[in-house]
């Protein structure tokens, strides 16, 4: 277990270092488009996709603090099980951010709007609706499910606990 | 909600999946019929293939194999939810550390492990390109993978301990 932590621990320091590189761009993107906006939101959009990939490292430092409170307090204790819900619930206030602001950039795409003559497709305002929020939902969903197995982790080391707690009186 | 046991959320993500299981697999032998039988039109550099019973089409991109790319990764979600609804049907059980549960989260790591490597080597092998544009996703796969591990080793310390637990009761 000690070995696999240490491990994970090297994977986390990549993804601190691979997310703050992006960060990086990002801003190189923004600074380099600004100008270029017509409108006043989505000059803000890509501001507002800074911070919350910000936000994202500091949830991944998050994850990094439980890896070295395992070391220092065992597997299952109750700080680790905090942190571990901690982390879900940001990482579903995470998807949910996004989603908005995908669902405001995906809304504000020209292109939806243009008559698009003999083409046979519905571009009628409940196929923007549909399209929109089903291209948003959809870049998601691994996020969500990420959120899902940390919530899990939390709920096993919770019942863990519990166990080990009952040991503890039985002995 | 309960996380865990009988009449818990884990039941019904566990009907979600199968059914997200079944629908991956009708899509991929669906796809796979009609690219055999050749029930297609091409419609603007596109494969045009209208899905029965609805009003409907899917249209697959006609270029460097890709709709065989595409049915490759409906076969393997197909897998990745089967997987995943056994990881949930075992959470559903009345004990939660057992042998049952740490075995199929095993499974599920190494399935979601492997995806960044079999994305990558599917990728150069039948669309020829090392343009890996859906990579990020691959290794969202991969950290699941070790978050799943993480689980299935906290499963095993509890295994332990619940062990530990009956034979001093």
């Amino acid at each position: 277990m000690q070995k696999f932590y240490s491990q994970f621990k090297f994977l986390i320091y990549f993804l601190i270092f691979v997310f703050a590189l992006k960060g990086i761009f990002l801003v190189k993107e923004i600074a380099s488009s600004i100008g270029e906006f017509d409108s006043r939101i989505l000059f803000y959009l890509p501001i507002f996709k800074v911070a919350l990939w910000c936000y994202l490292i500091f949830i991944l430092i998050g994850i990094f603090k439980i890896v070295i409170t395992d070391n220092q307090l065992g597997v299952f204790s109750n700080k680790k099980i905090q942190y571990l819900k901690k982390i879900s619930k940001a990482l579903i206030f995470y998807v949910i951010l996004t989603f908005i602001l995908d669902l405001i950039e995906n809304w504000s795409d020209p292109t939806l709007f243009i008559d698009q003559g003999d083409k046979d497709l519905p571009y009628t305002l409940g196929y923007v609706i549909g399209f929109t929020v089903g291209k948003s939902i959809s870049s998601q969903m691994p996020m969500l499910l990420l959120a899902l197995f940390f919530s899990m982790l939390a709920e096993v080391a919770n019942n863990g606990y519990q166990l080990k707690k009952e040991n503890d009186l039985t002995i | 909600m309960k996380m865990f046991g009988p009449e818990s959320l884990s039941l019904y993500l566990y009907y979600t999946t199968r059914i997200l299981m079944i629908l991956s697999g009708l899509l991929f032998l669906f796809l796979m019929y009609n690219l055999f039988t050749s029930g297609f039109t091409i419609y603007e550099n596109h494969l045009r293939m209208e899905l029965p019973f609805t009003d409907t089409h899917l249209e697959v991109l006609n270029e460097s194999n890709v709709p065989l790319m595409v049915m490759v990764s409906f076969l393997f979600y197909s897998f990745f939810f089967y997987s995943l609804s056994e990881v949930f049907k075992t959470f559903g059980a009345h004990k939660l550390f057992t042998q049952d549960v740490q075995k199929t989260l095993v499974y599920f790591a190494y399935l979601n492990l492997m995806v960044p490597f079999v994305y990558t080597l599917a990728h150069v092998i039948i669309i020829q390109d090392w343009h890996l544009t859906q990579l990020p996703y691959a290794l969202l796969h991969f950290i699941l993978g070790i978050i799943v591990f993480f689980i299935s080793a906290l499963l095993n310390q509890g295994k332990q301990l619940q062990l530990e637990n009956d034979l001093t009761i």
